[in-house]
């Protein structure tokens, strides 16, 4: 099952010509909580195929905010994005279903000793989502603050390590802008390029993501 | 009898063991006496220049002439891979057919060139803002390029 767990876009005509035009055989797709409402209701109708639209909801927590990440209803598939370690930490211990989000900022905080806490706190319940365009925008953007040489070579470590010790690791566009798309084949291209054979390739792209949609769907 | 087939057996298997043992040694002799005679460049072929052909699904914002959408992509590609890579890659786009928004490019140059073309082509558009491009498929052949997704009529 193809599935991108989480769009950024915001305006619907540019997730229906997403859907439409750019991943033509995407069978689940993420969207914003609010977006993915209107759209359904209005715009996706459109589209002439079966599409499971999951909601999401991005929130930045820090220590003493990590509450947030957990007031939502559980209609709502939450990405954390912790700010600092402990934050993190705890999201990697505590007993619900927790998906930590990586970026080139929580890069510093999730990191390879995070996947280990992760491994060691059990069950089938904790995820990290990858979100690919923050990273692809480092080296196509000048942006002399973060080396993306570093940035990379620190995701293709985590993920590595997640493979190796069973964590689940999904990746996700993330893109928030019609003219710098990114289809799930771009990702293949982008794990092919760092080094992943085709068996971890499909495990990222498809056997996490679904178990992640069917542990959300059992936890509701 | 048994015992001359133990003897063999022993004996094949110590030579193997020999063998494993010695074989840098031996490999590191006789590339020093390859590189000694000069015979370097008549016995192994360093560079190897190889060609492959990448199918792709190119997905435009607005409508643009064809000819120029071709140009603008192949311009825009090489100017992200850089001029250090382009120093052993080349890429050139092939052929574009609007009607089914497929184009096929051509890799030429070391092995690692098809890698970063992927990339590159997959995340040029990111930089320049135009068309998208989604490799859909690597060969080595053209015709078999062709022949995928109803490209040759």
């Amino acid at each position: 099952m193809r599935a991108n767990m989480f769009i950024a876009l915001s305006v619907c005509s540019d997730i229906v010509f997403y859907i439409t035009y750019v991943d033509t055989d995407l069978q689940v797709v993420g969207l914003d909580a609010s977006v993915g409402v209107e759209c359904f209701t209005n715009d996706l109708h459109g589209v002439n195929r079966e599409i499971l639209v999951v909601p999401r909801r991005i929130i930045k927590v820090s220590e003493r905010s990590l509450e947030k990440c957990f007031a939502l209803e559980k209609s709502i598939l939450v990405g954390c994005l912790p700010t600092d370690t402990g934050s993190a930490r705890r999201l990697a211990k505590i007993h619900r279903l927790s998906v930590v989000v990586v970026t080139p900022t929580s890069i510093k905080v999730v990191n390879e000793s995070q996947v280990n806490f992760m491994h060691q706190s059990g069950g089938r319940n904790k995820y990290i989502e990858v979100h690919v365009h923050p990273f692809v925008d480092i080296f196509t953007t000048s942006n002399l603050s973060i080396s993306a040489e570093k940035s990379l070579y620190m995701l293709g470590n985590i993920i590595e390590r997640a493979l190796k010790l069973d964590v689940g690791i999904v990746l996700s566009t993330a893109s928030n802008e019609r003219r710098k798309l990114l289809s799930l084949t771009h990702l293949d291209i982008i794990l092919f390029y760092i080094g992943f054979t085709k068996r971890e390739r499909r495990l990222i792209m498809e056997v996490y993501p679904t178990e992640l949609l069917l542990t959300w769907l059992n936890y509701r | 009898m048994i015992h001359i087939a133990l003897a063999s057996l022993i004996l094949s298997l110590a030579s193997i063991v020999v063998v494993a043992l010695l074989y840098r040694d031996v490999r590191h002799i006789a590339t020093n006496l390859i590189n000694e005679f000069g015979l370097a460049l008549t016995i192994r072929k360093r560079y190897r220049r190889m060609k492959r052909y990448i199918l792709a699904k190119v997905v435009c914002l607005d409508n643009i002439d064809a000819k120029k959408l071709g140009e603008d992509i192949e311009k825009a590609v090489n100017s992200f891979l850089g001029h250090v890579v382009k120093l052993d890659c080349s890429l050139t786009l092939l052929s574009f057919r609007s009607d089914l928004n497929r184009a096929i490019f051509r890799v030429v140059g070391s092995s690692a060139c098809v890698k970063y073309s992927l990339v590159a082509l997959s995340l040029h558009h990111l930089a320049s803002g135009s068309c998208i491009v989604i490799p859909i498929r690597t060969s080595g052949l053209l015709s078999r390029v062709r022949r995928f997704v109803g490209y040759k009529r």
